[in-house]
């Protein structure tokens, strides 16, 4: 069963969960396991249990999954179950600490379509975040994550993060002149 | 790296093992269709109250006066501000902020900025009130909840908000007396209205029988002594005229 799936793609696999193979559930788990983990992690601190919020979040996934439609990507719709339950994760710890809306979602804003990739080179932003990742404040992280460790596009950060797509490029903007004088300041010490 | 590969398997073969054991089970499809069924009806329903509430205010605020006020100048503008029904106005906010929660789990809404689907949610209320207000759909209920067709309805068209302002007052002429004139209102009441040298009059003084006016003055019991009195059209055609 798992020799035949490998080939296959994470929609086909999700299908077939969807169609009672609960075994092609364990492949989508060994799939994304680690980058879930990861995701999670850059919010979670290390005490925290991150096996119980992924157990969490797979155990979501399998009851909602006849909700996905396999004609779109898989991974947004998965870091999207993951995302709301971090944030109520992170809701539980520290009360009151997300606000219900934020004022960069309110008005429109304008962002240049140029992606931060095209603007610095791929390895040196990836060593700067590796560095400097857990100093930006968490709204600005995000998206970070998923552009640049999951390959997210804007459109699909936008529907993870339930927030308009110009406030995806606006906190990457953001983001990215954050990263520059923090990193400096830690090579620095 | 060992301890990795066995988190990884723990995670994994406990989730498949809650699965097979039945304590895991995903919802069906229909679920996840009456959950968007329900969201929309929900939806639906916030819009016809938020929408019935807007045009309750604008009726509530021509059939009373309160809307003609801002025409006598400053003073008529104090006065209209201090008589708008603002619980009502607030609680439609409160639906539109509702209805903006709600549309919020639609990809097309969260999509673009708050701002947008707030204007458009807007916008949508405003274009129905005009509908109603063209349809004439207060006037029509307000005549039959009068004529006790609607008894749920009567407590409604029948509340103070309508009628009992202290300083606008809106009705039909019965009576020109030698000080004034006499004003039925709604809810049949009749007041005196006295008019001296101060008085304003809009268009003119030419005030006759059956004339819908507007009256701005403060009201002590069954008198009032007009500071400012407006002839109007009566556009909803809810003053009883002998």
């Amino acid at each position: 069963m798992r020799e035949d799936l490998i080939g296959q793609g994470d929609e086909k696999i999700a299908e077939l969960v969807q169609n009672g193979q609960t075994e092609a559930f364990g492949v989508l788990i060994e799939r994304y396991e680690d980058k879930i983990r990861r995701y999670a992690r850059k919010f979670l601190s290390e005490g925290e249990d991150i096996n119980d919020a992924l157990q969490d979040i797979f155990i979501k996934v399998y009851k909602n999954i006849q909700s996905f439609d396999a004609k779109r990507r898989f991974s947004p719709w998965l870091y999207r179950i993951a995302h709301n339950e971090l944030v109520n994760v992170i809701k539980k710890r520290n009360k009151n600490s997300l606000p219900f809306f934020d004022l960069d979602t309110i008005f429109p804003q304008y962002f240049s379509d140029n992606s931060l990739k095209s603007q610095i080179d791929n390895n040196d932003m990836g060593r700067l975040l590796d560095q400097c990742l857990n100093k930006l404040p968490p709204k600005y992280r995000e998206p970070i994550i998923l552009y640049y460790y999951e390959d997210l596009s804007y459109k699909e950060i936008a529907d993870v993060m339930e927030i308009p797509v110009s406030t995806v490029g606006v906190r990457m903007k953001r983001a990215k002149d954050l990263v520059r004088p923090l990193c400096e300041k830690l090579t620095h010490f | 790296m060992v301890n990795h590969m066995e988190e990884k398997q723990s995670v994994k073969e406990s989730i498949i093992a809650k699965i097979k054991s039945g304590e895991i089970k995903m919802h069906p499809r229909l679920y996840f269709v009456l959950k968007a069924a329900l969201i929309v009806s929900v939806i639906f329903v916030v819009a016809l109250v938020a929408l019935y509430i807007s045009s309750f205010v604008l009726f509530i605020t021509r059939a009373n006066g309160t809307w003609f006020l801002p025409r006598f100048g400053p003073p008529g503008a104090r006065i209209f501000f201090g008589s708008l029904p603002w619980f009502l106005i607030l609680a439609t906010i409160v639906l539109i902020l509702i209805l903006e929660f709600l549309a919020k789990k639609f990809a097309i809404i969260y999509r673009r900025p708050i701002v947008y689907s707030i204007i458009g949610i807007v916008l949508i209320v405003s274009l129905g009130v005009f509908a109603l207000d063209r349809a004439r759909f207060h006037p029509n209920l307000f005549r039959q909840a009068r004529q006790g067709h609607w008894p749920i309805m009567e407590s409604i068209y029948r509340q103070p908000g309508l009628t009992g302002l202290k300083d606008a007052h809106r009705g039909v002429v019965t009576e020109l007396t030698d000080n004034g004139f006499k004003l039925k209102k709604l809810n049949d009441e009749i007041l005196q209205i006295t008019t001296d040298e101060k008085t304003r009059f809009f268009p003119d003084q030419n005030l006759d029988e059956n004339d819908v006016v507007v009256v701005m003055g403060r009201r002590t019991d069954d008198t009032v002594l007009a500071k400012a009195v407006r002839r109007l059209d009566d556009e909803f055609e809810i003053f009883e005229r002998r």
